[in-house]
């Protein structure tokens, strides 16, 4: 007789977390019904199955193709005692730098949406001092040396009463790229600080919150109708030139069918140079869900926005969308150029390869100029290349009567994905190569966004972390790395 | 239906019945095998659950392929009744009757309601439709607003040097084939929108590269008879190295088009 079999396919084991009590628990990662699943169970509160992709093919890509040698912090904060995700950070464990650092600066905000991983509001009236602020950025230039980029983000941060000598803060240490995460509100409202705010450009990004076009939507996520604001603040950015990513929170049945409409927009807009989509993370508040959030029923994979985007976008094809190698399994970028027939798609034209090993590792890849060129050399030897012919043809089209010198990052248009790991996709593997990073207020640790908003944020980490790391039998005496192998095996006889 | 039926027996189905056939190409008879499948099923945005049309099915292998990998639900579409006999029962023994089903039909006029399908394949068999124009639009009218078609076959962009004009020749499709740009204006003209070509020469190199190795296994060992290739065909040594010749020079290879019904 043949043996039993089992339904689904069996990839891999990992170590997950209960998506109830956070405790480090077992898991294992299969196929099944052309979807990738997380199996999971704790003692104390039963089984549990995660979607964590519905597309086998992007997930293995992401996970076997997409890798580069991890890049690492200049030292790491904390020491590996209770094991991940219980020693951020960044401990000598993590495999991966911060590609982006956030620095948040309040807790006040002047929204109070029903969905935020941060859990601010009004009501909460702390704002950080300068000295603390600069306490946080010179722990970030202490781990990265040179940070990449810092964003300074809250709450929401242009209520600080001191957001300017923030700005002038982090332009006195070496910091490559200044973003500020904000929901545009102060920009809509307040001419005379956009002008200020514009005196920091070049180099300087706003991180636009752009969920809808839609009343109800911006209802339910941001608990007011931003149409308005939207408007103004954009009218604005565009006039003073100021660069700007549109950032949506995509919550499933609320907005995901418009994720090819704000593309669109974007790429409209002078002042918008991308577009990132981020599923909501379960942490933090999460509000105006019919009887709770349900994981089962409102989670949204990368997968799942990734496929919407080129359904809805059709100039998109699937080798365009593609995993970013720093950080694969939550992060998928495409590159266009902004062109007034529309967007040519260009990041299927660049050899994976050439994707993963060049430059540092680091999300924002048209500032690296070994990428750029690279780009900009196709241009020129596109006749040997004859699968990208055809691109090249219609990308030549497209340019008028532009000449080649005046191509440039002004053109580049990125839409990225972004998916933050919560309790319930938990892949130990995949959070320790985690690239968002926030910076912990007392400025001595550097902890990943994902694990910070379940773990550490405000009260989580006496309440919740400290309890998990009293439960904890086993004390890890260091961290798994090879300087420790090679001392160990020196000192024996 | 009884024309497009006898112009394909004609080519290459009659030939693939012969045992050594079946022995030279392997389980996938199109170019590429299972590996060229699932990369036109990503291609075309296959998604679970989708509903999805895989025309001139053969055996029905890639429907098997793309309702086990991909979390499809997989309508076969064949005229030849052997085909999908095999098809069905292949399917039901492999546990996925209920992802699968098969229907016997014609490009020509598909036997499916308009706006049916979400996505529509169809491997290495275009060049075999005689009215190809036809069978696009049909394609079109079976497929929702925004749905893909995804398409594997040869193109021929320059004449077909006289040794390739043989029986091999014609088991590969190769006379029949159009040129790409014949094929991406057939599918402008269908009325599908963002037609993408991308060359996929590896998968004929791969299987030049297996007939090949088979042919010296076949030479080297004392084979049935049933394993003798038909005395009409020469040495297909030449032939062989005439096609990769050919491939090289631009003059034919393998491709995948993918296209998006407007809406």
């Amino acid at each position: 007789m043949a043996a039993k079999q089992r339904p689904y396919q069996y990839y891999d084991s990992t170590i997950s977390l209960c998506s109830t009590c956070l405790t480090r628990i077992d898991a294992k990662i299969v196929f099944q019904d052309g979807c990738v699943w997380m199996l999971k169970r704790c003692p104390e509160h039963g089984p549990e199955r995660v979607l964590m992709a519905d597309d086998i093919g992007y997930y293995k890509l992401a996970r076997e193709t997409f890798i580069k040698t991890p890049e690492q912090v200049i030292a790491p904060n904390t020491a590996a005692k209770f094991g991940c995700p219980y020693d951020c950070g960044i401990c000598p464990d993590h495999e991966q730098h911060g590609c982006t650092l956030l620095i948040e600066v309040t807790d006040n905000c002047n929204l109070r949406c029903p969905t935020c991983y941060a859990g601010s509001g009004p009501e909460r009236q702390t704002h950080r001092s300068l000295e603390q602020i600069a306490r946080m950025l010179d722990r970030a230039v202490a781990n990265e040396g040179e940070p990449s980029i810092i964003q300074i983000s809250g709450g929401e941060p242009t209520v600080h009463p001191q957001f300017f000598e923030i700005l002038d803060l982090v332009r006195q240490r070496p910091v490559r790229h200044l973003m500020v995460n904000t929901n545009g509100v102060r920009i809509a409202n307040d001419g005379d600080f956009a002008k200020r705010l514009a005196d920091y450009s070049p180099g300087l990004e706003i991180y636009l919150q752009f969920d809808s076009f839609r009343a109800g939507v911006l209802q339910a996520l941001r608990g007011t109708d931003l149409r308005n604001a939207h408007k103004r603040a954009i009218g604005r950015l565009n006039e003073l030139g100021i660069h700007t990513t549109l950032v949506a929170t995509v919550r499933r049945g609320l907005n995901e069918d418009e994720l090819g409409e704000i593309i669109d927009y974007g790429t409209q807009q002078p002042c918008v140079r991308g577009v990132t989509f981020q599923p909501v993370q379960a942490a933090g508040r999460l509000e105006g869900y019919e009887h709770g959030y349900d994981a089962e029923r409102d989670r949204l994979t990368l997968t799942e926005i990734r496929r919407k985007i080129l359904q809805q976008f059709p100039a998109f094809a699937p080798e365009d969308l593609i995993p970013v190698p720093c950080h694969p399994d939550h992060l998928a970028m495409a590159y266009a150029l902004k062109l007034e027939k529309g967007l040519l798609p260009l990041t299927g034209l660049v050899d994976p390869e050439f994707l993963i090993e060049a430059g540092r590792a680091t999300i924002t890849y048209e500032r690296d100029p070994a990428i750029r060129e690279h780009f900009l050399n196709l241009f020129s030897t596109h006749h040997s290349i004859s699968s990208q012919t055809e691109a090249m043809t219609g990308f030549l089209d497209g340019l008028g009567n532009r000449t080649m010198s005046d191509l440039s990052y002004a053109n580049i248009f990125r839409v990225l994905i972004v998916e933050f790991i919560d309790a319930h996709t938990f892949d130990l593997r995949a959070v320790r190569k985690t690239c968002v990073h926030i910076v912990h207020p007392d400025g001595n640790r550097v902890i990943p966004f994902d694990t910070y908003n379940l773990l550490y944020r405000d009260d989580l980490q006496a309440q919740v972390l400290e309890p998990l790391r009293n439960r904890r039998n086993t004390v890890l005496n260091g961290p798994i790395s090879l300087a420790r192998y090679k001392t160990a095996t020196a000192t024996q006889p | 239906m009884s024309a497009t039926v006898r112009s394909m027996t004609g080519c290459c189905a009659e030939l693939y019945e012969l045992p050594v056939v079946g022995y030279l190409l392997g389980q996938s008879f199109h170019p590429g095998g299972p590996k060229l499948t699932r990369q036109l099923a990503s291609a075309s945005l296959v998604s679970p659950n989708a509903e999805v049309l895989d025309l001139a099915c053969g055996n029905g292998n890639s429907a098997r392929i793309v309702a086990a990998d991909f979390g499809a639900t997989v309508t076969g579409c064949d005229f030849s009744a052997v085909n999908l006999q095999r098809a069905a029962s292949t399917s039901i023994a492999a546990g996925l009757e209920r992802q699968t089903m098969f229907v016997r039909g014609s490009a020509q006029r598909l036997p499916f309601d308009a706006r049916s399908f979400d996505v529509a394949l169809c491997e290495c068999s275009l060049c075999l439709f005689e009215d190809l124009d036809g069978a696009l639009q049909e394609i079109f009218r079976a497929l929702k607003p925004g749905g893909r078609i995804g398409v594997s076959d040869f193109f021929l962009n320059a004449a077909v040097p006289g040794i390739l004009d043989g029986l091999l020749g014609q088991a590969l499709c190769v006379a029949s084939a159009r040129s790409t740009d014949a094929l991406r204006l057939a599918f402008t003209q269908a009325g599908f929108e963002h037609v993408r070509v991308r060359i996929v020469n590896w998968a004929l190199v791969e299987m030049i590269s297996r007939v090949r190795h088979r042919l010296d296994v076949l030479a080297a060992s004392a084979s049935s008879p049933d394993l003798a290739l038909p005395t009409d065909w020469g040495d297909p040594g030449p032939v062989l190295a005439a096609l990769e010749h050919f491939i090289d020079a631009g003059g034919t290879g393998y491709l995948i088009i993918t296209a998006r019904k407007p809406g």
